[in-house]
C-alpha cells in the first residue's frame, strides 16, 4: 500500500504529468476559443473551462472525451505542490523557484475561490437615481410582495431553472397566504397572444421557447406560474424577464406582486449618482473618456463622494465598482444617459496581484543568482 | 399545466427589505398581461395618454420597447435588451428623394455598393401603410452619422413612395440580435396605421397632446401601489412659446425668445430622486455658483402647484451642462422642484440672461399650471 501511494505520488509529482497537464490546457483553449464563435462566451466558458469532463466534437462530427478545465487545474495544482514543494530540492540559499512555484499555486487558489465565491453584476443608474443593490447579468429570482409591503419573498433560479416542460414544483412561506407552482421554465423565451386552440397559456398569452442567445445576458427567461389559495381558488399567469411590471394576484383581497427578474444581490450601503460625465472624440458620438460622481451613503447618514473612472474603480468592503458603461448608444446632444457600473464581490479580487508579485520575486532572485553565479565563474576563468 | 411535482425543499426562507429606488414599473400592481407584455396595444393604450405619437399608431410586438416618439420618428422602439437594436417608422415630405437613392442611402450605410434602377426594381415588395414598398435585408458594418462603424449588423427596411410623400419603416441592429426579429419587423409594418389614437386625446380636447392646442399638455404616467389607475399630468404653456421635439425623460420641451434661445421642460423622476436640495444644489453647481445651505433652501421662494408650495430658483451665471455639451455664458435658469408622491417633476428653464428676464412670469405661470389630469 505504502509503495502504491509512492508511486502514486511520484507519478503526480512528475514532469511528464506537468506536460501533459499544460499540453490538455493549451488544447483546451484553443478549442474552447473557436466554439466561443459558435455558442458565445458564457456557454463556451461552461462547456469547456469550468467543467470536469466534456465532449468536443472535432469538425462537429468526432466526438472526443476530454477532461475539462476546472479538473485540469486542480491537477495541476496537485502537480505543483507534490512536485514544485514537496518533492523539489529545498535548497534555502537558491528559494528562487520554490517562491515561484509557490506564486504560481496561490494564482490556482486564487482562481478557485474567485469562481466558486465571487459574485459579479452591474448597476445601472441615471443621474440622481440611487440602488441598494445591483444585478446579475446571467441569474434570475422570483420576488413575491404584498402591494404596500416593505418586504419580499426570493426564490432563487437554482430552486427552478431546472424544471423543463410538464416539470412543476410548489412554494410557500410563512406570511402567504397561497402556495406558488412554477413549471415549464425557459432560459431564452417570448411571449405572445395565445388562440385558442393553444393548450398552455395564461390570460390570453403563451410563452414560446426561443433558441439561446449567443450573449447570455440577452437571454430573457420565462416560466407559467399557478398560485392556489387555501380556499381552493388558483390563478395562472406567466412570469416573464422583460415584463413591463409584476404580475397582480388577488388572494383574501389582498394584491401580491409576484416578478421575474435578474437575481439582486444587496449592497451594504447606497450608491447615489450625482454626476455623469462623458467627453466624446471632437465631430464623433464615441466616447473618449466617462466618469461618474457618485455619494456612497451609508445606512447610519454618513456619506462620501467618490469619482469613479476606468481604471479607478471604487473598492470597499470586498465591493468593486468599475465604470463599465453608459447609454444609450444612440444619444444625441441633450439626451438624458445613464451608467451603468460593473460590481464584483470577490474575496481573493487583488490575490492574482499579488501571486505575481511573489511569482516575479522568485524569477528575480533565481535568474539573479544564475547571473551572479556565472558572472563569478567567468571571472575565474579569466584570472586562471 | 399540470405536472409531476416535488414537494422537497418548498419553502421559501429568504426574505428581503424592498429597496425603495426599485424602478417603479416593478412596483406597479394590477397591469394586465397585455399591459406587461407590451403586446398589440399602443404605448397610449397600454400607458394611458401620451398623445405624442399623434398620426400614427402601430402594434408593437412582444420584445420591443416603445422609445419616446418625435416628429422625426412618430413610431420609435428598441428591439430586446440591446439599446443598439431599434426600429422606427418616419415619412419624409417632396418624395424624400426618391426610392433609388434612399435605397442607396442605407445600402451606404451597411457599408454596401450602391443598386442601379433595374436592381431596385427587382428587389421584393411588401406593402406599408398601404402602399406598394420595396423591402431590404441587408447585412454588413453599419455607420449612422457621426458613429463608430460596427461590424455584423442587420437591417431590414421598407421604403414606400407615394406622390410628394416617402414612408419608411427601418430596424437595426447587431445581427444576432436580429436574425429572429424580421417576422416582427413585418408585422409591426403591417400594422401601422394613420390616424391619430383615440386614447390620446381630439383637436379641439383641451387636454389634448399635439393634435389640438400644442400649448395645452398630457403626457407621462403614475403607476401607483395597489391602485390599478394611470394617471398623467397636464399643462397650460404661454403662447409666445414653441413646442420643440420630445427628447428621451422628459414630458415636454419647449422653446421661447425672439430666436428660440430659451429652452425650457417638464421632467419625471421616482422616488425624491435625489431630494430638492441636491437637485437645486447640481443645478447652480451648472451655473458655476456655491450650493445653498439647507437653511438657504428652506428661505427659497415658493410657487404653489396642486395645492402645495415648491421651491423655486433664480440662477445667474455661465451655464456649462457639459455632459450635453450645452455652454451659455451670462445665463438665466429657472428652476422648480415639485415632490408629487410616489414621483418628483423638475421644471426648469434656461437661456441667456437678456432674453430671460422677460419669461419670469411666464415660467411661473408654466409651473403653477402643472397638475394631476382627470
Amino acid at each position: 500500500m505504502k509503495a502504491l501511494g509512492i508511486k502514486l505520488f511520484r507519478f503526480f509529482a512528475s514532469y511528464g504529468f506537468a506536460v501533459v497537464v499544460l499540453f490538455f490546457l493549451l488544447l483546451l483553449t484553443l478549442f474552447g476559443t473557436l466554439e466561443q464563435v459558435n455558442v458565445g462566451l458564457f456557454e463556451a466558458q461552461k462547456k469547456y473551462f469550468e467543467s470536469v469532463f466534456l465532449v468536443h466534437y472535432l469538425f462537429d462530427v468526432i466526438p472526443i472525451p476530454l477532461p475539462g478545465v476546472y479538473l485540469l487545474l486542480v491537477l495541476l495544482f496537485v502537480n505543483l505542490v507534490c512536485g514544485a514543494i514537496v518533492r523539489a530540492r529545498k535548497d534555502w540559499k537558491h528559494p528562487g523557484m520554490l517562491i515561484a512555484h509557490s506564486g504560481i499555486i496561490f494564482l490556482l487558489v486564487a482562481g478557485f475561490v474567485t469562481y466558486h465565491y465571487s459574485i459579479s453584476g452591474h448597476m445601472t443608474l441615471y443621474e440622481n437615481e440611487q440602488a441598494s443593490s445591483f444585478q446579475s447579468y446571467y441569474d434570475w429570482e422570483i420576488a413575491i410582495a404584498k402591494a404596500g409591503g416593505d418586504q419580499e419573498w426570493i426564490i432563487e433560479d437554482t430552486r427552478f431553472k431546472h424544471l423543463r416542460e410538464n416539470e412543476s414544483k410548489e412554494f410557500n412561506a410563512q406570511g402567504l397566504p397561497f402556495t406558488l407552482t412554477l413549471s415549464d421554465y425557459m432560459r431564452n423565451s417570448m411571449t405572445t397572444p395565445a388562440g385558442p386552440m393553444v393548450e398552455k397559456q395564461a390570460d390570453g398569452f403563451t410563452l414560446l421557447e426561443q433558441p439561446l442567445a449567443k450573449e447570455a445576458e440577452q437571454n430573457i427567461a420565462g416560466a407559467y406560474a399557478t398560485v392556489s389559495a387555501s380556499d381552493g381558488s388558483s390563478q395562472q399567469g406567466i412570469l416573464w424577464g422583460l415584463a413591463r411590471a409584476p404580475w397582480t394576484v388577488t388572494v383574501n383581497g389582498e394584491n401580491y406582486l409576484i416578478d421575474l427578474r435578474h437575481k439582486r444581490y444587496p449592497v451594504p450601503f447606497t450608491i447615489a449618482l450625482e454626476n455623469f460625465t462623458r467627453e466624446l472624440h471632437p465631430g464623433t458620438s464615441m466616447a473618449a473618456s466617462f466618469s461618474s460622481d457618485v455619494k456612497q451613503i451609508e445606512p447610519g447618514g454618513s456619506q462620501r463622494d467618490v469619482h469613479i473612472r476606468m481604471n479607478e474603480p471604487l473598492r470597499d468592503r470586498g465591493y468593486t465598482f468599475f465604470q463599465a458603461s453608459w447609454g444609450p448608444q444612440n444619444a444625441g446632444p441633450g439626451d438624458r444617459l445613464f451608467s451603468t457600473l460593473a460590481v464584483v464581490k470577490n474575496p481573493a479580487d487583488q490575490w492574482p496581484l499579488y501571486a505575481c508579485y511573489v511569482i516575479s520575486l522568485g524569477l528575480l532572485i533565481h535568474f539573479g543568482q544564475k547571473m551572479l553565479t556565472y558572472i563569478r565563474r567567468e571571472n575565474r576563468r579569466r584570472a586562471a | 399545466m399540470a405536472g409531476c411535482g416535488n414537494n422537497d425543499d418548498s419553502e421559501i426562507t429568504t426574505v428581503r427589505p424592498v429597496e425603495p429606488s426599485a424602478a417603479p414599473a416593478v412596483q406597479a400592481a394590477g397591469a394586465s398581461s397585455a399591459q406587461r407584455f407590451g403586446m398589440r396595444q399602443s404605448m397610449a393604450d397600454a400607458m394611458g395618454g401620451m398623445g405624442v405619437a399623434g398620426q400614427f399608431k402601430a402594434d408593437m410586438p412582444s420584445g420591443w420597447q416603445q422609445k419616446p416618439p418625435s416628429s422625426a420618428r412618430p413610431l420609435n422602439y428598441q428591439v430586446g435588451r440591446d439599446p443598439n437594436a431599434e426600429a422606427y417608422f418616419t415619412t419624409l415630405s417632396s418624395g424624400g428623394g426618391g426610392l433609388v437613392p434612399n435605397v442607396n442611402r442605407w445600402r451606404a450605410q451597411m457599408s454596401l455598393p450602391e443598386l442601379s434602377e433595374e436592381e431596385v426594381a427587382q428587389l421584393p415588395k411588401k406593402e406599408l401603410l398601404g402602399h406598394e414598398a420595396v423591402y431590404l435585408n441587408l447585412d454588413g458594418t453599419f455607420s449612422s452619422m457621426g458613429s463608430e462603424p460596427k461590424e455584423n449588423y442587420k437591417m431590414l427596411g421598407l421604403i414606400a413612395i407615394e406622390g410628394d410623400t416617402a414612408f419608411f419603416a427601418k430596424m437595426t441592429g447587431p445581427a444576432p440580435i436580429l436574425e429572429g426579429q424580421e417576422e416582427n419587423f413585418l408585422a409591426f409594418a403591417e400594422s401601422i396605421e394613420e390616424g391619430a389614437d383615440p386614447h390620446a386625446g381630439m383637436a379641439g380636447d383641451p387636454h389634448a397632446g399635439m393634435a389640438g392646442d400644442p400649448h395645452a399638455g398630457i403626457a407621462g404616467m403614475d403607476m401607483n401601489m395597489g391602485d390599478a389607475t394611470v394617471t398623467t399630468w397636464q399643462w397650460q404653456a404661454p403662447e409666445s412659446w414653441t413646442r420643440a421635439p420630445d427628447r428621451p425623460m422628459r414630458l415636454v420641451t419647449y422653446a421661447s425668445g425672439a430666436e428660440n434661445q430659451n429652452e425650457v421642460y417638464i421632467a419625471e423622476l421616482g422616488g425624491v430622486a435625489g431630494g430638492v436640495e441636491m437637485n437645486i444644489n447640481r443645478w447652480r453647481q451648472q451655473m458655476g455658483q456655491a450650493p445653498l445651505s439647507p437653511s438657504e433652501i428652506e428661505a427659497l421662494p415658493t410657487v404653489t402647484v396642486m395645492g402645495e408650495e415648491a421651491p423655486i430658483v433664480e440662477i445667474d451665471g455661465n451655464f456649462d451642462d457639459s455632459m450635453r455639451g450645452a455652454t451659455i455664458a451670462d445665463a438665466t435658469m429657472y428652476g422648480a422642484v415639485i415632490p408629487a408622491g410616489e414621483r418628483t417633476l423638475f421644471i426648469k428653464m434656461v437661456g441667456p440672461q437678456d432674453a430671460m428676464d422677460a419669461e419670469k412670469d411666464n415660467f411661473v405661470e408654466f409651473t403653477q399650471s402643472i397638475n394631476r389630469a382627470e
